[in-house]
């Protein structure tokens, strides 16, 4: 207090005018400018471009950061500092649309994920934001982000482990022309009943309303996925699109489609019991059509088997009554809630008292059937024609071996645009026993003969646990997957194509290493 | 005598001190709405309107478009508006909003997001008028615009309308899909992939499916009990329970059960 007296003191005024006046000169003094200006740091965010991936693949993202001051006029770059990422907090988001509500996936400087989104044509925004902690201070950089379906087309395999559990494995073709695998589809679509064994897979490709489902029937139950987004919700269970409502138990033992020119589809549903369903184009399953009229049942029905197979076309289908031993047929309205009923064919293409084996529609034209003549005990190579499904053609088989008796998988090889031409591997059966790959040879062989097919490669197989035939890979060739199951190569898929005219030579085109069990059926979408 | 000399000495020193503020660019920064349906100005509107009858959701947001003449800045700015009229209720028809929003630094334009709420038991249209005021970032001299030779539209006003009314569409048949309502209608769509836009044109094949999968789905959740079976705050049947049921449906078994509990008294 003193000192400010002395300072204030009549002699001192003087002084202090003295000291304001130079104080207030230099304050006045013309600021160049050059000073570290803080408050116009900068923070540049680069790398982060619109982009389109697919869902369920990992996506990978490091944004390049330059921490920067302006010149004097803010207009050029003029101190580039070090950037330290501990110094920020960051959060990357998505908004759906044009929606302002985000939705976090990252806080991590570096985005890794895997794409979760569901498909969308429209595009995804996606806000990158990093807090510097010591200011609060935040900047933003966003993109767009479609997401779109992984692959274009796939192979999908159904398979069963030791425990009987059940998973789906996908390889399939990206839109970049890349070939990978998508391992566990089934666990991670959230479906619960995958125990009891794996029974049939079908990746619709028919009509707008179901053409986004990939129907999967385990022991313990059927439901679908959708294609977009491979995943479970509880309405998805079959049981629910069956006209009278089924347990979430209810399943399947075979599921097919088929089709016209490659388009509309039909689908058929069978179970272990030989109950027979069919699924309009709406994607409503009908009652069992295996009923038929019987004034002298209880309520004019008489439950019958029916063998779990279809031939025919699209137009009408041949379906096999187990119990009265006889070809049937199945047509009418496909629409609505119309479903059609079995009703008899022509007493001559009945095959009245005939076993039947198994039997296929080939092309949406001819059916191939193997069936047991009740006269001679043999068995026989029976064609029906497409529409009328008048037999066409029965064909002894020689098999002095009896090994058709001993197979447990069938498939016709057939190919596009073929006809019913003989030969080339178009209309061969193809059959195993065990670990053995057997051909019924027709080619050049009045006679026809049961022979072990022949592969470029060699291959040596394990237990066969399934064949399947697929036409739709490209133009006019035959393929045919084999999968088996050994110790010591695992489960394994070949894909077969013919290399020579004789369809007792397979050449190899491929071949998948399952890593989930046993392959026990097979379908591929596009 | 010393103390107010004191003052005067730090007053003097300190205004001498004031920095002057570093400009940028001292162009027009003119904002305006920007609601088009197309590029040219021909397709600007001074509106727009959203109906809830076509969304599987209770609640949106609606981003009014506005942009700014000037140069891109490298900072964000600040703009601000006022309701000038409307006859919706802040929080129960939409979402309070701020006086201003940010038009974010490196940005061509920016919006309004409103966040609206859908009320079944509402009617009515809803609008809100929105007018663009000057703000310490932009001016609003640009207040009209020529959309076409003889045309001109005021660009500083924007009107949001929208309606919650979701009645039943026209292919929504009862005696297939028994009563309707909001919640049963989203349901529906979820169930069989369809989109509620779909209700107008739908074949009547596509409808009595639905009908089946909403019936066995419904009725299959009935059959769990009472905590699993769906609710329905907007069933209009009482005897229901505030539960989901197919009721009017042709020989619908998904009915409510007499046990289970009075979901609207509790």
């Amino acid at each position: 207090m003193r000192l400010i007296n002395n300072l204030l003191s009549m002699k001192n005024i003087l002084n202090i005018w003295i000291i304001i006046f130079v104080v207030s000169l230099s304050s006045c003094y013309d600021d160049k400018g050059s000073y570290d200006y803080d408050w116009i740091q900068q923070i540049l965010i680069y790398g982060l471009r619109d982009t389109n991936v697919a869902r369920a693949t990992e996506f990978k993202l490091e944004p390049q950061i330059y921490n920067y001051t302006l010149t004097k006029d803010g207009t050029e770059f003029d101190d580039f500092k070090e950037f330290n990422r501990d110094d920020y907090t960051y959060r990357w988001e998505y908004h759906v649309g044009t929606s302002r509500v985000p939705y976090l996936i990252s806080e991590e400087f570096i985005l890794d994920t895997i794409i979760f989104m569901p498909v969308s044509s429209t595009p995804y925004s996606i806000v990158f934001s990093m807090t510097e902690k010591s200011t609060g201070v935040t900047w933003y950089s966003r993109f767009k982000m479609t997401v779109r379906d992984r692959f274009n087309s796939a192979f999908m395999f159904l398979t069963e482990n030791d425990e009987g559990k059940v998973e789906v494995e996908m390889y399939g073709q990206t839109p970049a022309g890349n070939s990978e695998w998508s391992r566990k589809v089934l666990e991670t679509s959230g479906y619960p009943y995958v125990y009891g064994g794996a029974n049939s897979i079908l990746a619709s490709t028919g009509n707008a309303t179901t053409n986004t489902r990939i129907y999967v029937a385990t022991g313990t139950g059927a439901c679908y996925l959708t294609k977009n987004n491979l995943q479970w919700s509880d309405y998805q269970n079959i049981g629910y699109l069956i006209a009278e409502l089924k347990p979430s138990n209810y399943t399947y033992s075979k599921i097919y489609e088929m089709h016209a020119n490659n388009s509309a589809g039909l689908w058929f549903f069978f179970t272990e019991e030989g109950d027979g369903a069919f699924m309009n184009s709406y994607g409503i399953i009908g009652s069992e059509f295996n009923y038929l009229p019987d004034t002298e049942s209880p309520n004019g029905k008489r439950r019958v088997e029916v063998a779990p197979f279809v031939g025919g076309t699209t137009s009408s289908q041949l379906i096999f009554n187990k119990t009265d031993k006889k070809m049937m047929s199945h047509s009418g309205s496909y629409t609505g809630t119309n479903f059609p009923t079995l009703i008899d064919v022509a007493l001559d293409n009945r095959l009245q008292g005939w076993d039947l084996l198994y039997m296929q529609s080939i092309d949406n034209s001819n059916t191939l059937a193997i069936m047991k003549n009740p006269d001679t005990g043999k068995w026989c190579r029976v064609t029906y024609n497409g529409e009328n499904l008048q037999k066409a053609a029965i064909e002894p088989m020689n098999d002095p071996q009896g090994l058709i008796d001993q197979a447990s998988h069938f498939v016709f090889g057939y190919r596009v645009g073929s006809g019913n031409n003989v030969g080339e591997g178009n209309n061969e059966l193809y059959f195993s026993v065990g670990n053995k790959l057997y051909t019924y040879r027709r080619y050049g062989n009045n006679t026809g003969e049961v022979v072990e097919v022949k592969t470029d490669t060699n291959v040596e197989f394990g237990e066969i646990t399934c064949l399947h035939v697929q036409y739709n890979i490209d133009s006019y060739r035959l393929r045919i997957f084999v999968a088996h199951n050994s110790t010591k190569n695992g489960s394994l898929v070949h894909q077969f194509l013919l290399s020579t005219e004789e369809p007792i030579n397979l050449k190899e085109s491929n071949s998948y290493q399952i890593e989930s069990g046993k392959v026990k059926s097979i379908s591929r979408y596009q | 005598m010393k103390n107010t000399f004191i003052l005067v000495a730090l007053v003097f020193v300190f205004t001498t001190c004031s920095e002057e503020k570093l400009k940028l660019y001292d162009g027009a920064q003119d904002i305006y709405f920007d609601i088009k349906t197309g590029t040219n100005n021909a397709s600007r509107l001074d509106s727009m309107f959203y109906s809830f009858a076509a969304s599987n959701s209770f609640d949106t947001i609606i981003n009014i478009p506005v942009i700014a003449t000037g140069n891109i800045v490298n900072f964000d700015r600040y703009f601000k508006f006022e309701i000038d009229t409307t006859n919706a209720i802040e929080g129960l028809d939409y979402e309070k909003l701020d006086d201003q929003f940010i038009y974010p630094a490196g940005d061509v334009t920016s919006s309004i997001p409103v966040k609206i709420f859908r009320r079944e038991e509402e009617t009515e249209n809803k609008f809100i008028k929105f007018r663009l005021l000057p703000s310490d970032d932009f001016t609003t001299d640009l207040s009209t615009i020529n959309v076409t030779t003889n045309k001109t539209l005021n660009v500083l006003e924007a009107k949001l309308v929208w309606t919650s009314r979701l009645a039943r569409p026209s292919k929504w048949i009862v005696s297939v899909l028994g009563y309707f309502s909001q919640t049963k209608f989203l349901l529906v769509n979820e169930i069989t992939g369809s989109q509620p836009g779909d209700w107008t044109t739908m074949v009547t094949g596509m409808v009595y499916a639905s009908g089946i999968y909403a019936e066995n789905y419904i009725y299959g959740k009935i059959l769990e009990g009472p905590e699993e079976a769906l609710k329905d705050p907007y069933n209009p049947n009482a005897e229901d329970k505030g539960y989901m049921s197919m009721r009017g449906r042709n020989n619908t078994k998904a009915l409510i059960p007499d046990d289970f509990p009075n979901l609207l008294e509790e």
